[in-house]
């Protein structure tokens, strides 16, 4: 397997809500290996700064490059490949949790195996829990099945929005080990406000 | 690549998937159709849109069949009106169910993350087709018992039915993401999608009744159904063409 | 092809300055007006010993403009979806606008005339409902429009609409009235021709539609100087705030 070499790239990135700028003119360069932290205030664009890596909003002006061993993606093309994980993600309530898992991946292409799902399920912690309903899932277990939802690819570059938030302390500790081994397999950029999980950054921008 | 503890400890991340690394994804027929089961399976846990249809139409038959009076002579225009009166308004009252939906309980982000956007228009339209063609079959029979409607030529009946039926369902489709999309009152689908249903309504309903007649012109009543099956081609390459920027805005 | 298109568009619509033309399409109103009631004879065979058909002169240029109106938002819903750029999308509008203007002035023209000929206002043939679906769809459109607050995502969504109703309005234009036996038959152009004087025709295609035509294009451009106007408002609002704010 060669190693992937992953970078990112933000130039001039701005975006405003009709009257309202909330992406002023941001540019930065993440290399591999790195964590990045996105902070601020409520409302002053961390969510979106993370909607425009991921691919589901573009930017009013500015660009940005996505490079996988040098070959230029741009979000939108890569969008399918990448993790993303926030608060406003939600699943089918009306199907398990690894009926969505299966769903999900199937469309990304890849099959996934009784054990795959076992053990997936295993390292975020909802062992034994796959067969219900996500409806009923409290909102921590919706947020560990949504760690799954985002690594069930082992994608490059992982994009996490308020990563801990309704997590007990053994969610804590797997999203720490989450963040830590996929950061030596990419890029990951976290928006947040909680300070320990801004001690996982490399790299810290701030808004706002 | 090590299946059991591909997910465990520090193996997290194993091996990369090599279809990530040179940016394939599979065909957009593949994921329109696994989108059109995960619907059907939806559909047959929760059945809401299905259910909504059913009761409408049978509820609309029923009170047509009863103020018509058991439909004893009623002329052909005005059975295949009524026909297609209960047909056009029970597809508005289920057919923007499927992406209503996705807005409503906000799935759309993780559609939108997992597949191509036009995989998800041919996989709800399909959906869309499949429920107009149920309730097609359903509602049919029951109407020609109920209202002793003559069938003269059932092949052409059954060809009328089916090009109407699959532009009644690609335009109730595109129209549902607009309205879905929009955030906008699911009251206006009906308003906003009566403009673009009408034309093709007033072919289906001179086909249908064209059928109805023994001795009809047989060249109107091509000229009739080649007409709507070309609306249906066009509106579908429509569709396809203006569905990726509805679904990708913001 | 949109370059040279925009060209021609930008010259007749944006910025034909001056009241010259203005008065132009005036006297051309004028005159149709005069011709039409004073100069043309009557035709024989029509309501009101012959002057009945007199209101063709504003019936069918009306149709006309209405139909017009519509292609010319198609094309500014597609220069929108190509460019992003609000303003073609303020143009669709306008030009849906107008169009719900000029169809009610021919649905209303139409009914009258077919009162006078064959004794009923409405008879839901073909062609009078293709009007009425007309209408009905740029008041959806107005309607959907309105329902959106945010500026782009109003702009997508209008243009998608507009434009997936492009498949139904060609349809409805060409097809319906040919496929389907209609009263309007009667009324069709040839058989119109026909009945009519030979001064007839001269006085609608060289006076009548030229002058409705100026007509939409002077309505179009006010209602974009609206516009542009109603942004300067904006702008000016905003850098108001900005001012008190520092």
């Amino acid at each position: 397997m060669t190693p992937l070499k992953l970078q990112i790239s933000f130039e001039n990135v701005f975006k405003k809500f009709g009257d309202r700028e909330v992406i002023r003119d941001i540019s930065c360069d993440i290399q591999h290996g790195q964590v990045l932290v996105v902070a601020g205030p409520n409302g002053s664009g961390k969510s979106t700064f993370l909607r425009i890596a991921a691919g589901l909003l573009k930017p009013d002006r500015g660009e940005v490059h996505i490079s996988l061993n040098d070959i230029r993606f741009d979000p939108q093309t890569y969008r399918t490949q990448l993790g993303y994980l926030s608060p406003d993600l939600t699943f089918y309530n009306e199907l398990s949790a690894v009926e969505n898992l299966l769903f999900f991946s199937s469309l990304r292409g890849i099959r996934m195996q009784h054990d795959d799902l076992a053990s997936i399920l295993e390292m975020v912690g909802l062992r034994g829990r796959g067969r219900d309903p996500v409806s009923a899932y409290s909102t921590g277990m919706v947020q560990r099945l949504k760690f799954a939802f985002a690594v069930l690819h082992h994608p490059p570059l992982l994009l996490l929005d308020e990563p801990t938030s309704y997590l007990d302390e053994s969610g804590y500790r797997m999203a720490e080990r989450i963040v830590k081994s996929y950061k030596q397999n990419g890029i990951v950029m976290i928006a947040t406000n909680d300070p320990k999980e801004k001690e996982w950054g490399d790299l810290t921008l701030t808004l706002g | 690549m090590g299946r059991s503890n591909a997910y465990t400890g520090v193996d997290m991340v194993a091996q990369p998937k090599s279809s990530q690394q040179n940016g394939a994804t599979l065909p957009i027929i593949h994921q329109s159709l696994l989108i059109l089961r995960k619907d059907i399976l939806l559909e047959l846990r929760n059945r809401a849109a299905l259910q909504a249809i059913l009761l409408f139409s049978i509820t609309t038959l029923i009170v047509v069949g009863f103020s018509a009076g058991g439909g004893a002579n009623l002329p052909p225009d005005t059975l295949a009106s009524l026909l297609w009166i209960i047909l056009f308004f029970s597809a508005f009252s289920g057919l923007s169910h499927v992406f209503i939906k996705e807005e409503e309980s906000n799935t759309a982000i993780a559609l939108r993350l997992t597949s191509e956007a036009n995989a998800v228009l041919w996989g709800k339209l399909l959906f869309n087709t499949l429920l107009t063609f149920v309730i097609i079959m359903i509602i049919s029979p029951l109407y020609f018992i109920l209202l002793n409607a003559p069938i003269i030529q059932p092949g052409k009946l059954a060809l009328s039915l089916l090009t109407g039926g699959i532009g009644l369902s690609v335009s109730a489709t595109i129209i549902a993401v607009i309205i879905a999309r929009s955030h906008g009152k699911p009251a206006l689908y009906g308003a906003i999608g009566f403009p673009i249903l009408l034309p093709m309504l007033f072919i289906a309903v001179d086909a249908t009744r064209l059928t109805f007649q023994t001795y009809s012109n047989i060249n109107v009543l091509n000229r009739d159904i080649l007409g709507l099956a070309s609306f249906d081609v066009l509106m579908i390459v429509t569709a396809g063409l203006l569905f990726p920027y509805v679904w990708e805005s913001e | 092809m949109f370059g040279k298109a925009n060209k021609l568009t930008r010259k007749v619509t944006g910025l034909i300055k001056g009241l010259w033309w203005k008065i132009l399409v005036g006297v051309w109103m004028s005159a149709t007006i005069y011709c039409a009631f004073i100069v043309v004879g009557p035709a024989h065979g029509f309501s009101m010993n012959g002057e009945g058909a007199k209101i063709i002169f504003f019936h069918v240029p009306s149709a006309w403009l209405a139909t017009l109106s519509y292609v010319v938002a198609a094309f500014y819903a597609i220069q929108y979806l190509i460019r992003q750029n609000i303003e073609s999308d303020e143009k669709c509008a306008t030009s849906m606008e107008l169009g719900l203007v000029f169809g009610l002035c021919a649905t209303v023209t139409g009914s009258i005339f077919s009162h006078n000929e064959w004794g009923k206002y409405w008879s839901f043939d073909p062609r009078q409902t293709s009007i009425l679906v007309i209408l009905l769809l740029f008041t959806a459109y107005l309607v959907l429009r309105n329902s959106i607050t945010e500026p782009r995502k109003r702009a997508i969504i209008s243009s998608v609409y507009a434009l997936a109703a492009l498949p139904p309005a060609m349809f409805l234009i060409w097809v319906v009235p040919r496929v389907v036996e209609s009263l309007h038959q009667f009324a069709n152009q040839a058989v119109i021709g026909d009945k009519l004087g030979g001064s007839y025709g001269p006085v609608l295609y060289f006076l009548a539609l030229p002058a409705f035509l100026g007509l939409f294009i002077w309505m179009f451009q006010l209602r974009m100087q609206y516009y542009k106007l109603y942004l300067l408002n904006q702008k000016m609002k905003a850098e108001k705030k900005q001012c008190n704010l520092k």
